[in-house]
């Protein structure tokens, strides 16, 4: 951040003499703290995939989940705050299920991306609300074709083939770069996904991390779900192998 | 003993054959606090009865789209309040709704569904799906079925599953079909119906039927008649056709 | 109803109906068979209209219902909102027929004391952990399980005939053949019945409905043939 508040950063309702919302900006750095995740969009898929710290060895493996569920087409990735990342994907049940509920088909993906958008813009207006302090990624594969959305504490949300957020947003968004999208499969992106994060990861330096990995594609039926096991495994192995073979 | 026509039992009973025209009009009316006393047919107590949709209407899919038709009778007890009514509704570019029932109940509900596919059109950026439509019909005549009167057949195509006919009778259940029949003159027609219908006619054959099956409904209901239209709906848009009434397609196949 | 005399009056009748319901445990789960008809009053409207359905997160339940088919589409409705909600919860617990039967059974009874019931009875059928279930309830919300259950009609008509026959540890044939034998009759003798029946499963392998298929039915017993029931023999 180049200039600091100097009095203007103490409430989203204030813009500074420059024109900005320092609050907002604040919450985008409490996403670019936290750790990194990333999404991928094939033709038949989407891939989405996040590293959590292990905070503990006691921590029961699996808890504090960062990939939730949305509807049975859709799930979420999260970074940033955890507990505000929660209500954020809590809304975006109460969308899904209340437009599945009027319009007897499910919620497509733009659609929930700008619910998801205009809830936490609205949280960018208000003295008596902060932003949220969560940046969230959205796979969603229902009726269209699968598509990949990114959303941001400000509001904003955009539609990619590929991203990243999160402390290493920018290795992995040049990782991103260098692959096929348009051949990619999405068991090819699920590779790609552990590969990418665990690049980004030192053993030596850095605390352990635990992968969480999920997809949306015709393989599971456009249902959103964690990878199974064994896939997971694969990905994880393959993802080591080659950061041995870059450290070499 | 003591009818009610707002009772689907009682209404049976007093006149099987009308059960379809729902809680108004027909012999024992009483509704809405209307509470009409000894209705003889040539008395002028009809002008207190709402206008009824005494309705022959259906509606076919063929490959690539679909066709709707009704006749064009709106009645208020005997007299015909017009005759050339047009019961064959838009509610999206693409997407038709027939309505049976009350004029006013169907048009109110027409013009919600109407205003809600193009709230969605906006959020959505593209053309509403006929089920969606469907969907909305479902849900307001679902949710205030002891307030309305509405046997609506929704038919329309979209990219996704092409031509596609919805039936929602009254009560608010929601059916697809491969083809839909509704209102009071339906009730003459099923055995038509039932022997000509076969799956996967073309256009002609299916404008064909509808145009056969709504004279021949005509022909019997006194609260169907004059003349019929018809709405053909595809992928380039729509197609409205008029058949007048002394042109009917009615007699021996 | 009492609408002209204004004052609250909530209470629906049925319009687009169905009709009995029989279901049967045997050795490796559940059958259930319903026929394909929607009725509007006396008229049959809508052939082919599936009344059961696989249902649940884990499809481990099967639902089939009689009654108000608007209402059995909206319970339908609640049931995916449900399941949606488990899915996103994503702990590997989902419901299973027992809890889905009482939970609906809750559901029904709310709606019927608010004078607004959901106009059905539902028969609960599922298989988890080795075990069938099968349950129904009516649209007061009273439930009950049983190794053989029927509704509508069939409860006068097919209950007896599954109380001679019904035994612990049918093979599917045999189940399938009392099933139908129970939807041959209703269909001879309940006004609203059809012959186009479908029979669905709840069994170890997860629950699943049938292609519907016709009944096969018998008029030709000599004395129908002759007529003229002046004889005592029934053909009047």
């Amino acid at each position: 951040m180049s200039s600091i508040g100097t009095g203007y950063d103490q409430s989203t309702t204030t813009f500074s003499p420059d024109g900005r919302v320092f609050q907002v900006e604040y919450a985008m750095k409490a996403v670019d703290n936290s750790s990194t995740a990333i999404g991928i969009r094939c033709k038949d898929g989407i891939a989405m995939a996040v590293d959590k710290p292990v905070i503990s060895k006691m921590l029961v493996e699996g808890s504090n989940r960062r990939i939730l569920n949305v509807d049975k087409h859709s799930g979420m990735c999260v970074s940033g705050l955890q507990a505000d990342a929660r209500q954020i994907v809590n809304h975006a049940r109460d969308e899904a299920a209340s437009y599945l509920d009027f319009n007897g088909g499910p919620i497509p993906g733009s659609v929930l991306c700008d619910r998801v958008a205009g809830l936490m813009h609205a949280y960018t207006l208000y003295w008596y609300v902060r932003p949220f302090g969560a940046s969230v990624l959205i796979a969603n594969y229902a009726e269209d074709s699968p598509e990949l959305y990114a959303v941001e504490p400000s509001g904003l949300s955009y539609r990619y083939l590929a991203t990243a957020i999160g402390k290493g947003k920018n290795a992995a968004k040049s990782a991103l770069e260098k692959l096929d999208l348009s051949t990619l499969s999405c068991r090819e992106a699920v590779m790609e996904c552990a590969k990418i994060l665990y690049m980004g990861h030192d053993p030596s330096k850095d605390k352990p991390i635990e992968l969480e990995l999920s997809w949306v594609c015709d393989e599971t039926n456009r249902m959103h779900q964690l990878v199974p096991p064994q896939l997971k495994i694969e990905a994880e192995e393959a993802a080591k192998a080659a950061r041995a073979a870059m450290d070499e | 003993m003591d009818f009610d026509r707002s009772r689907f039992v009682d209404r049976e009973l007093l006149d099987p054959a009308r059960v379809m025209e729902g809680a108004h009009g027909g012999y024992g009316r009483s509704h809405g606090g209307i509470h009409v006393e000894n209705g003889t047919d040539n008395s002028l107590d009809f002008l207190k009865n709402p206008v009824d949709l005494g309705t022959s209407i259906m509606a076919v899919a063929f490959k690539g789209g679909v066709i709707l038709g009704a006749d064009s009778r709106t009645s208020t007890g005997v007299y015909i309040a017009n005759r050339v009514s047009d019961k064959v509704t838009s509610v999206d570019e693409k997407i038709y709704v027939c309505r049976s029932g009350s004029a006013a109940d169907t048009q109110a509900i027409s013009d919600y569904v109407t205003y809600y596919l193009d709230m969605h059109r906006t959020q959505y950026g593209k053309p509403p799906k006929v089920q969606t439509a469907a969907s909305y019909f479902r849900e307001l005549c679902y949710h205030n079925k002891n307030n309305l009167t509405a046997g609506i057949i929704v038919a329309g195509w979209d990219a996704a599953k092409g031509g596609q006919v919805f039936s929602i009778p009254v009560g608010g259940a929601l059916l697809e079909r491969p083809y839909a029949i509704g209102g009071s003159g339906s009730t003459y027609i099923y055995g038509f119906c039932d022997a000509y219908f076969k799956p996967g006619m073309t256009r002609e054959q299916c404008e064909e039927f509808v145009a056969k099956a709504l004279s021949h409904a005509m022909a019997r209901d006194g609260s169907s008649g004059g003349v019929i239209r018809m709405a053909i709906i595809d992928e380039n848009g729509v197609e409205r056709k008029f058949i007048p009434g002394n042109k009917l397609p009615y007699g021996p196949l | 109803m009492a609408a002209r005399s204004g004052g609250a009056q909530r209470t629906v009748h049925p319009m687009v109906t169905g009709g009995s319901v029989c279901a049967i445990k045997y050795a490796d789960g559940v059958l259930v068979a319903a026929d394909t008809l929607a009725a509007y009053g006396s008229l049959a409207r809508f052939e082919s209209v599936p009344r059961m359905k696989a249902v649940g997160m884990a499809h481990d339940v099967l639902l089939a219902a009689g009654g108000d088919i608007s209402d059995y589409q909206q319970m339908l409705k609640f049931i995916e909102a449900a399941a949606v909600e488990e899915y996103a919860i994503n702990d590997g617990a989902s419901m299973s027929a027992s809890a889905m039967h009482h939970w609906l059974t809750r559901l029904m009874y709310n709606r019927r004391s608010k004078m607004d019931p959901l106009w059905n009875s539902i028969v609960v059928c599922g298989h988890r952990d080795g075990k069938a279930y099968l349950g129904t309830t009516d649209l007061y919300g009273t439930m009950y399980e049983d190794n053989f259950i029927a509704t509508g009609l069939g409860a006068h008509m097919a209950i007896p005939l599954m109380r001679k026959t019904w035994k612990e540890g049918m093979t599917e044939e045999e189940a399938r053949a009392l099933l139908v034998e129970c939807m041959r009759v209703l269909f001879y003798r309940d006004t609203r019945a059809s012959s186009m029946i479908t029979i669905g499963k709840a069994c170890a392998e997860g629950s699943s409905v049938g292609e519907p298929f016709q009944l096969d039915t018998y008029w030709e017993h000599e004395l129908f043939v002759k007529g003229g029931g002046h004889r005592g023999d029934g053909s009047w």
